[in-house]
C-alpha cells in the first residue's frame, strides 16, 4: 500500500510526463500565443519610449519650456514688428487674396475676362479709373 | 544663441540617455515575461485542457490569460505572476463554459441540420491518422497511466481539480493556490485533501 506522499509523487511524475508528451502542433500553437501576448510589450514599450523622449523626466521639461518660449517670443516679435501689417489692415494686401493678386498683375487675363463675363470686366475697368482719379486731381 | 544650442543639445543627450533606460528596461522585462509564459504554457494548457474537455478552447483560454497578464500584470513582481496567471486562465476558462452554456441553450432551439455543420472530428482523416510511430513498452504503460489519471482528473469537482493541478501539477504552495483561486487557504486545503483521496480511491489499485 502507497502512502499519500508516495502517491502524490507518482501523479505529479506522471502528470508531468503527460506535459512532456504534447504534440509539436499544440506546442507551436502554444509558442505563437506567447509571441502575440509579448508583441503587445514592444508596442507598449515603444510607446512609453517615444513619450519619454517626447516629453522626459520634470527635470528634462525646463529646457522644453524655455525653448518654447523663446520660439514664441520671436514669433510674436517677427511679426510685430514695423510695417509687417496685420492681414486685412489698410495699406496692405490680405494674405488670403494671392488669386487676386495674379490677376492683376496678369493683363492677358483680364483681357480673357472680358470675353466670358464683360459686364465685369467694364465695373474692373471703372473702378481701376475711379481709384486713379483722386491722385490725378 | 550658443546657449540656446547648447540647451538644445543637452536636452537631446538626455532624452537619448533616459530613452534607452527605457529600452533597456523593457527588453529585461520582456525577456523575464517571455521565460515564466514558456515556462508556465505547457501546463497551463493540460490545466484549461481537463477543465474545458477541448484542446482549442483550452488554446484559446491560455492565450486570452497570456495577453491579459502582458497587458495588465507586467509592471508586477516576477514572484506573483504564477498566482496571477492561473487566476485570469481560471477566469478564461469560467468565460468559455459560460459561453458553451449560453450556446447550447441556442442550438437547443435550432433545427438539426444548423446542429450538423459544426466541425466534426471523426470528418478529418489527418485526425485520423495512425500513429506509426514505435511504442515501447515503457511508453505503453506511461500512456495508460496518463489515461487513468486524466480521467480520474476531468470527474473531479472544478475546484478540487483545480486545487489538484495547481499544487501537484505548478507546484504552487498553498498561499499561492489560494490567491490563483480567490478562496481562503483552508478551503484550498479542503479542495485539495478530497481531490487527493478521490484519486486514491480510483487509481491506488491501478498504481499500487
Amino acid at each position: 500500500m502507497t502512502t499519500d506522499k508516495d502517491f502524490e509523487q507518482q501523479v505529479r511524475m506522471t502528470l508531468e510526463e503527460s506535459v512532456t508528451r504534447l504534440d509539436g502542433a499544440t506546442r507551436s500553437r502554444l509558442t505563437q500565443a506567447r509571441y502575440r501576448a509579448l508583441e503587445q510589450l514592444d508596442a507598449s514599450g515603444a510607446q512609453a519610449g517615444g513619450w519619454w523622449r517626447l516629453t522626459g523626466r520634470r527635470s528634462v521639461l525646463a529646457p522644453v519650456g524655455a525653448m518654447a518660449a523663446v520660439v514664441a517670443l520671436t514669433t510674436v516679435l517677427w511679426v510685430g514688428r514695423p510695417g509687417a501689417g496685420l492681414p486685412g489692415e489698410a495699406g496692405t494686401v490680405a494674405a488670403g487674396a494671392p488669386e487676386d493678386m495674379e490677376l492683376l498683375a496678369d493683363g492677358d487675363a483680364l483681357a480673357a475676362m472680358s470675353e466670358e463675363d464683360p459686364e465685369f470686366y467694364e465695373w474692373a475697368l471703372s473702378q481701376d479709373s475711379a481709384g486713379d482719379a483722386p491722385q490725378g486731381s | 544663441m550658443n546657449a540656446f544650442v547648447t540647451l538644445g543639445v543637452g536636452y537631446i543627450t538626455m532624452t537619448a540617455a533616459g530613452g534607452d533606460a527605457v529600452v533597456t528596461e523593457t527588453l529585461s522585462k520582456k525577456r523575464a515575461l517571455e521565460q515564466f509564459l514558456a515556462g508556465v504554457e505547457r501546463k497551463a494548457f493540460k490545466v484549461a485542457l481537463l477543465a474545458l474537455r477541448n484542446e482549442a478552447d483550452a488554446l484559446d483560454a491560455v492565450q486570452d490569460a497570456m495577453l491579459a497578464l502582458v497587458k495588465s500584470y507586467s509592471d508586477r513582481d516576477g514572484s506573483e505572476w504564477k498566482p496571477l496567471f492561473y487566476r485570469i486562465l481560471d477566469n478564461k476558462v469560467l468565460d468559455v463554459q459560460r459561453r458553451r452554456t449560453v450556446r447550447g441553450r441556442i442550438m437547443a432551439y435550432l433545427p438539426a441540420g444548423r446542429r450538423d455543420e459544426e466541425y466534426d472530428e471523426s470528418s478529418d482523416l489527418l485526425a485520423q491518422a495512425p500513429d506509426h510511430a514505435p511504442l515501447p513498452v515503457r511508453r505503453l504503460e506511461m500512456d495508460e497511466a496518463i489515461g487513468a489519471l486524466e480521467n480520474a482528473l476531468r470527474e473531479l469537482p472544478g475546484r478540487q481539480r483545480q486545487a489538484f493541478m495547481l499544487r501537484s501539477l505548478e507546484g504552487l504552495d498553498v498561499a499561492q493556490t489560494a490567491t490563483a483561486m480567490g478562496c481562503s487557504e483552508g478551503s484550498v486545503k479542503t479542495h485539495y485533501f478530497r481531490a487527493l483521496q478521490t484519486l486514491r480511491a480510483q487509481l491506488g489499485e491501478f498504481w499500487s
